[in-house]
């Protein structure tokens, strides 16, 4: 009964929801009939209990970085400084959130009031630090471009040739570059090649990735429905 | 002599420091970030449905713009951000901006102090446009959006109640949005509001993401998807568009400014593309059958 019962409830809400994909009727306002009336309500209303559970994962989450953190800490394990930092940063931002420090008072206070002080830690400590460790591709990029990215097969070569031209493309220096080029070998223009691989051979290949993912989750779907083959039924 | 010394040069090149690279293209950018050239530019294929859908649109129109990123994508997303509120604001249609992201309410203020404010001074806030802000669940919110605005948001940013907001007053659902304008960093973002917010209801999404983001994207477009800025180029499409459209108001170009810097980085990974694998193929050396490769 311990493995059977959670089986037949995530069968029964997968099915019900996949019938609700295709009978409800949204905005007919409760027309219709007594299974289209159910499929609405299951439409409306179990989007909003996802939502409500999703406020829990937060508490949930905020409490295991918690625990995680305090222990390694007490435990002295490797790097254990880093953890006493988020520690700090963790309880002081939500300090700053949770008392709405600085801003407008109440429970319809925005925390993105100007005044607010989460605003003042957003633009001073968290624009800054996220900027900053985007702005580092660029150097590893390069990086990578001159060491990693070698003519080593034909496979490379032709991934090589396309990198260049999507890469001039995507530049103005693209487009000047190719208005140098003579009339008739306007089917050369560095800027309508680069599109023709972005939307051709690329769009080819993620359209395939797509369709395979698709195929699969819905396989992976049917054996979770049939109740075979889940991860989360074989620990039950 | 003068061959040996070319040989010299490409196997030194070799053993070149990483610093050097990071060095010259720091450099680079420095020098293009002060200067800040502005290069021509033209929207592209996937740029101007976006625009000619935009201009199409009556005055008083409700368009939902999500704003599904972070700092850590807003060089590129925040000037189309920036951009296609603009032309909202000049076309008379009422923005409702939402987000699927804890950090898009500082984004939206963000965009409140440099566009909003600024620029459009007389707009009033819940007649002219709509901030409803974040809401946690991906693309449950979105599902949830699509039965019933109002059983995902209850009140706007200020507090105020959705059915006193004259922005919202004849929208109840998704699929009374005449255009989604969805603007993503990542997950939840774009994919999800083509797939459970446009291909349900029929309303047409036009996107906006990162550059890396943009092939990805692009699977989607034209049936599924009305448009894509791609990038910070995508966005310099955008604003000369706009700048084309509206030439008395000196519309800023902040992506276009930006494409110089980006120019030269690509070039100059593209010199660091050539210059190592000259220098591979000279180490390398032939092989047994004759062929580099």
């Amino acid at each position: 009964m311990k493995r059977l019962l959670p089986k037949v409830i995530t069968s029964g809400v997968g099915i019900l929801l996949i019938l609700t994909a295709f009978g409800a009727r949204p905005g007919d306002g409760g027309a219709g009939t007594w299974p289209v009336r159910v499929f609405d309500y299951v439409d409306r209303n179990f989007t909003v209990w996802f939502n409500i559970l999703a406020v829990f994962a937060f508490i949930l989450g905020g409490a295991s970085l918690l625990k995680g953190h305090m222990q390694r800490v007490m435990q002295r394990r490797p790097d254990w400084p880093y953890s006493v930092i988020t520690l700090v940063s963790f309880i002081a931002v939500l300090v700053i959130g949770l008392g709405k420090l600085g801003g407008p008072p109440g429970l319809q206070g925005e925390v993105t009031d100007p005044a607010a002080w989460l605003m003042v830690v957003f633009a001073a400590i968290y624009e800054p630090l996220m900027a900053t460790l985007f702005s580092l591709l660029a150097f590893f990029v390069a990086s990578a471009a001159y060491r990693a990215f070698r003519l080593r097969s034909r496979e490379a070569s032709v991934l090589l040739g396309a990198a260049f031209v999507v890469l001039l493309g995507r530049t103005p220096l693209g487009t000047w570059l190719s208005d140098l080029l003579p009339r008739g070998l306007s089917f050369l223009r560095i800027d309508t090649l680069s599109m023709w691989v972005m939307r051709v051979p690329n769009v080819a290949g993620q359209r395939a990735v797509l369709i395979g993912i698709a195929v699969g989750v819905a396989a992976l779907t049917l054996r979770i429905l049939a109740g075979r083959g889940s991860v989360e039924g074989d620990r039950i | 002599m003068r061959r040996a010394t070319g040989v010299g040069i490409l196997e030194g090149l070799g053993r070149l420091d990483r610093r050097w690279l990071y060095l010259m293209l720091f450099v680079a950018l420095g020098v293009t970030l002060v200067a800040r050239p502005l290069l021509p530019e033209s929207p592209s294929v996937f740029t101007r449905p976006v625009f000619a859908r935009i201009e199409s649109l009556a005055r008083g129109a409700p368009v939902l713009v999500a704003l599904d990123y972070s700092p850590a994508s807003a060089p590129e997303i925040e000037p189309m951000a920036q951009a296609l509120t603009r032309h909202l604001f000049l076309q008379g249609a009422r923005p409702v901006f939402v987000t699927l992201w804890p950090e898009g309410n500082n984004m939206l203020q963000r965009l409140r102090e440099q566009v909003f404010e600024p620029e459009f001074p007389d707009l009033v806030e819940g007649i002219d446009f709509a901030a409803l802000g974040y809401k946690a669940g991906g693309r449950m919110v979105i599902n949830a959006l699509r039965q019933d605005l109002r059983s995902m948001y209850t009140a706007d940013l200020r507090g105020v109640p959705l059915d006193s907001l004259p922005a919202l007053a004849h929208v109840a659902r998704l699929d009374q949005f005449p255009l989604i304008v969805a603007l993503s960093g990542g997950t939840p973002g774009l994919k999800e509001w083509v797939l459970y917010g446009g291909d349900p209801t029929g309303t047409p999404v036009a996107g906006g993401c990162t550059g890396i983001g943009t092939p990805e994207f692009l699977a989607y477009f034209p049936a599924q998807l009305l448009g894509l800025l791609g990038g910070l180029k995508g966005a310099s499409e955008y604003e000369a568009a706009l700048a084309e459209r509206y030439p008395a108001l000196g519309i800023p170009r902040r992506a276009g400014r930006a494409m110089g810097p980006q120019t030269v980085a690509h070039v100059l990974i593209l010199l660091f593309l050539v210059l190592g694998n000259l220098s591979y193929l000279r180490r390398r050396g032939p092989r047994r059958d004759g062929r580099r490769t």
